[in-house]
């Protein structure tokens, strides 16, 4: 009797975390093409990188402050949404400066953005490999990463600029792997906020890689 | 010193004042590695690797 209860609790817990894992691939895919047309609203009506830095911001506070008090009800869609689209526009600027020295350098961002996120969500969800004890590490990362980017901003070193986005795509490859590994594990049992996750990890992904092949490709 | 770059350094330590808590509950709560846990982490992210210095090879 006990043998066929617990039977039941774990089909139950397996039944509710494979719904997570398509919750959040679904309201990801849905961002992901949200931010794309508002990324092409924000080329298209020539946002400047002010412009941009404000919406970012709105977007960050949105994020910090609103997300976690609505990620449990369902006007936490609407929100995600809200600062998925504001981080879309928010590219507007980069992208306007990189389609006019060469579009190939942001067609192969995208691409190699949408290999990598496939084939590190795919190694995660295959081998069912439990990567929780990266946390840590991966926090004193971003954290070194986030030092680093301060410093830049007044010292303006190319090489130290090639280094952050080259940490920034390690760092955020790993939360890829940890974030798919919390959401197998049942570590993560709220799909807004796991997209919220996974949304960011590929934005900042893109945007590193974008930097990267700007700067080897000698346009920028 | 322009307005963005003041905008954007404050922006930098606000992040760093928010991620910390996160931090120090990630150091301080993550279980430990056990042994071939680093090597099946460290295997995606040298194909990561391999793969940027191709992509940066493409654009070349």
């Amino acid at each position: 009797m006990q043998f066929n209860t617990s039977i039941a609790h774990s089909e139950e817990s397996i039944l509710q975390t494979n719904k997570v894992i398509r919750n959040t691939y679904i309201l990801l895919s849905m961002t992901l093409l949200f931010s794309g047309v508002t990324a092409f609203i924000g080329v298209i009506s020539g946002a400047g990188f002010g412009v941009a830095l404000v919406v970012d911001i709105v977007a960050i506070a949105m994020l910090w402050f609103v997300l976690p008090r609505t990620a449990n009800s369902a006007s936490g869609i609407p929100v995600i949404f809200a600062i998925t689209g504001l981080l879309g526009y928010g590219l507007g600027p980069l992208l306007s400066h990189y389609l006019a020295v060469n579009p190939s350098i942001v067609m192969t961002a995208v691409g190699g953005t949408g290999a990598i996120f496939l084939a590190l969500s795919g190694y995660a969800l295959t081998t069912r490999k439990d990567f929780s004890f990266m946390g840590g590490f991966l926090m004193v990362g971003l954290m070194v990463v986030l030092g680093a980017s301060l410093l830049n901003i007044f010292m303006g070193w190319p090489a130290l600029f090639l280094a952050i986005n080259g940490g920034i795509i390690l760092i955020m490859s790993g939360l890829i792997l940890f974030q798919t590994s919390a959401l197998i594990r049942g570590g993560e049992t709220n799909y807004i906020m796991a997209t919220a996750g996974l949304f960011l990890s590929i934005l900042n992904l893109f945007q590193a890689l974008l930097h990267i092949l700007g700067a080897f490709s000698g346009d920028d | 010193m322009d307005w963005m770059k003041i905008v954007s350094a404050l922006m930098l330590v606000a992040m760093m004042f928010m991620i910390y808590p996160s931090l120090k509950h990630a150091s301080q709560n993550s279980p430990k590695a056990e042994k071939g846990d680093w090597m099946s982490a460290i295997k995606p992210l040298v194909f990561v690797v391999i793969f940027i210095i191709a992509l940066i090879m493409l654009v070349r």
